[in-house]
Formats: structure tokens, C-alpha cells, sequence
């Protein structure tokens, strides 16, 4: 399906290789000024209309993005809280490591 | 003693058989779309890059039939400008991309089993102190402990830990991935609708081309281009001229090749995570079940055993 913003494009492009195929018969040199002229602004034109084709593109890919964003700042918060959980038992598990060191050693020297 | 030690153990016992754990099919589907969307991330971006290449070349050779400097150096500057201005967008297409890249990191990261390794070595540390101390102890005593009750402390300390760390990663996932599946859905629809689809419509209801129609117009301004600029010249066109024009066809070939690898890439990693999705909601399996019961038993019979070492002992 050809869109509004193509079918612009298009006319433009076809009045382009009118004016293309003009320059490449012997004009005078002003003649051939005004032709170059009018091709870019034609060429102006067009790309106007391309950066606002680019830029429709990018705003309905990112469509999503900011709640994308809050979800992953939302898991990066439970990934933080297990990997806090899993550091505090491997430190309980190293505190009574400790704690069974110094008994055993207490035993060795017949403290207790 | 007795009592407490049971009330202890029987809390542990309740703990762990109410705590439910991602399945190996579950982990598997995870890495599978983490692997997919970190492979995935450059395609997107890169095609709307090379189209602006392809515009840039398309300028030049616009300019180059000129004959007027004001008029030859306004084309170049304007190519410059829209060039430029193409690739920043190309890189704010990435943006989405992105996000779901490090979404899927985060999933493999909330999958991953390192927490349970880590906490493995430290209660390995622990099993070998508490060993020696009930070595020293038999050695003063007549009424001796059995040899393996440092390991079955450090056990139970590895088992519980790993058990609720686990439980709390599937919690987390069996939360997080039906909440981005939408979001995942949402956005690889709007890329597939942008890169394949001759329009789509944008946020103020106006309908855009695609990039295929896009690249199309880029093909069909090349043609004409050459038509009108080189191929008319009456001077007739060098091998070299041909040799360019014939790289500028390749180009196109490829570019659209990558186009379409990119919306096949896309397609890929939605249907990686419907998959992902379906598992996670899916009822576990016989099989699955058996495993998660037996890993549960396996766990009570180590608890039970040392209930036993100190019930026979007190």
C-alpha cells in the first residue's frame, strides 16, 4: 500500500529525473545554474520528508520503552534483594564456621 | 533439646516443601531467549544505517552531475546534514532493542544458579571446621559424636539457603515474565510492522512507508540515477563506472538480505518468549513433578538423619 508521504516522494522524484535528463541537454551556463538550483531544492524536499519517515520509525519502535524501562529497573531491584539474601546466608553460614573454629581450638587447648 | 531441635527441623521441613523451583525446561527456555536477544541487537539499527549509506552514495552521485560550485557544494553539505541526521536516528532504532537485551540479561541473571555455587563453597568451609571440632570433641569424651555431623550441619545450611534463594528467583520470573511479555510482544510488533510492512501507521494516525518500501525508492533512485546521470553521457561510460555500478547492485542485494534476516531474527525472539511465557505458566509435568519430589525427599531424609544423630544421642 503506497502511502501519502510516498506518493510525495514519488512526484518528486519523477519531476527530479525530468530535470535530470534537461541538464544533460546543452543549456547555457545560468540556464543550467537555475536547473541545479531547482533539483536541490527538490533533493531538500525529499530528504525533509525521508528524516520525517526515519524519525515515525524510531517513535513506534520506542512505543514501549518507558514501560520497558520501569520493568527492568523493577527487576534489577529483586535481582539486588536475592543476591543480598544469598550473600547474608553464606554469611551466617561463615559466622558459625568462625564460631566452630574458635570452639574447636578452645577444646584443643582444654579451655572447655 | 529434643523438642526444640524437632520444632526446628520440622520449620526447615515446612520451609522447603512449600517453596517451589524454576524446572530444568524452565532455565533452558530463559537462556534460550536471553542467547536469542543478545545475538539479536546490532540487525535492526544496522539496516536503517545502511540505508543511509546508500542514500549518502545516491546524493553524491547527484552532485556529480553538477557543473555549478555553489550549487555542487550546497548538494554535498545537504547530503552531509541528512546523512548525519539518519544515523542518530539509526541509533535511537537500537533504543527498544536494548531494553530487551538487558531485560533478557536480567531473566538469565534471576535464572542463573550461581548463588547456589557460591553458597556450595561456603558451606563446604563450614562442614570441614565443624569436622574438626567434633574430632577434638570425641577426643575429650567417652560419649562420642558421629564423624559426619559437620557435614550434615553445613547441609542443612546449604539445602535451606539454596531451597529459598531458589524459590525466591522463580517467584520473581513467574512475576516478571508474564508482566514483559506484553511489553516484548508490543515492541517486536512495532519493529516487524516498521521493517517489513510496505506501511504502518504512526503515533499521529498519519501512515508511513516501511523500510522496504524505503529501500525499494532508495533501489529505484539508483537505477534512475544512473539512467540519467552516467548512462547518458555521450562520451560513453568507463569499465571502472561499471564495475562501481554493478558494487552499488551487490549493496542493495545485501542490504535487503539483512532486512530480512533482521525481521526473521525478531520473529525468532517473540516466539522465544511465548515459549518462555507458556512454560512458566504451564502446570509442571509427571516428570518434572517426580524430580522436584524426589530433590524434596532426598532433602527431608538428610534433615531426618540428623534428627536421628541427636535424638540417639541426647
Amino acid at each position: 500500500m503506497n502511502t501519502e508521504i510516498l506518493n510525495t516522494i514519488r512526484q518528486i522524484r519523477e519531476v527530479i529525473s525530468e530535470l535530470q535528463t534537461e541538464l544533460n541537454n546543452s543549456h547555457s551556463a545560468q540556464e543550467k545554474q537555475l536547473l541545479e538550483k531547482a533539483l536541490n531544492n527538490l533533493f531538500a524536499q525529499e530528504n525533509i520528508l525521508l528524516n520525517e519517515i526515519l524519525q515515525a520509525m524510531v517513535d513506534k519502535v520506542n512505543a514501549a520503552n518507558g514501560e520497558l524501562k520501569s520493568l527492568v529497573a523493577e527487576m534489577e531491584q529483586s535481582a539486588k534483594k536475592i543476591a543480598e539474601l544469598s550473600g547474608k546466608i553464606k554469611k551466617i553460614s561463615n559466622v558459625i564456621g568462625t564460631l566452630v573454629e574458635i570452639t574447636s581450638k578452645a577444646i584443643g587447648a582444654g579451655i572447655i | 533439646m529434643n523438642i526444640y531441635l524437632r520444632v526446628f527441623l520440622m520449620c526447615h521441613f515446612s520451609l522447603l516443601s512449600g517453596c517451589s523451583v524454576l524446572t530444568q525446561n524452565q532455565v533452558k527456555n530463559i537462556n534460550t531467549f536471553a542467547v536469542s536477544a543478545k545475538k539479536y541487537i546490532d540487525f535492526p539499527g544496522e539496516v536503517l544505517k545502511k540505508r543511509a549509506e546508500l542514500h549518502l552514495n545516491n546524493e553524491l552521485l547527484e552532485a556529480s552531475q553538477f557543473s555549478n560550485p555553489v550549487e555542487i557544494n550546497r548538494k554535498v553539505m545537504d547530503a552531509r546534514n541528512h546523512y548525519k541526521s539518519a544515523i542518530r536516528l539509526s541509533d535511537k532504532f537500537d533504543l527498544s532493542i536494548k531494553l530487551l537485551q538487558k531485560y533478557s540479561v536480567l531473566l538469565a541473571a534471576l535464572s542463573a544458579g550461581k548463588y547456589e555455587k557460591e553458597l556450595d563453597a561456603s558451606t563446604k568451609s563450614l562442614g570441614n571446621s565443624l569436622t574438626e571440632a567434633v574430632e577434638l570433641y570425641n577426643a575429650s569424651v567417652p560419649d562420642k559424636l558421629p564423624a559426619v555431623i559437620g557435614k550434615q550441619i553445613s547441609g542443612i545450611v546449604l539445602l535451606a539457603g539454596s531451597r529459598i534463594t531458589k524459590a525466591k528467583q522463580a517467584k520473581a520470573l513467574k512475576r516478571y515474565i508474564p508482566a514483559g511479555d506484553m511489553l516484548v510482544q508490543n515492541t517486536i510488533q512495532n519493529l516487524t510492522e516498521v521493517l517489513d510492512s510496505d506501511s504502518f501507521a504512526g503515533a499521529n494516525g498519519i501512515t508511513f512507508p516501511g523500510l522496504k518500501a524505503l529501500l525499494q525508492l532508495e533501489y529505484d533512485n539508483y537505477l534512475a540515477n544512473y539512467k540519467n546521470i552516467m548512462f547518458s553521457d555521450t562520451l560513453g561510460i568507463s569499465h571502472g563506472s561499471m564495475i562501481t555500478y554493478n558494487a552499488g547492485l551487490d549493496t542493495f542485494e545485501k542490504v535487503e538480505m539483512l532486512r530480512k534476516k533482521s525481521v526473521e531474527g525478531a520473529r525468532k525472539l517473540l516466539r522465544a518468549h511465548q515459549k518462555l511465557l507458556a512454560e512458566i505458566k504451564s502446570r509442571k509435568n509427571i516428570k518434572e513433578l517426580i524430580k522436584e519430589t524426589q530433590d524434596l525427599m532426598a532433602d527431608v531424609q538428610e534433615l531426618n538423619k540428623l534428627l536421628n544423630t541427636f535424638v540417639n544421642k541426647s
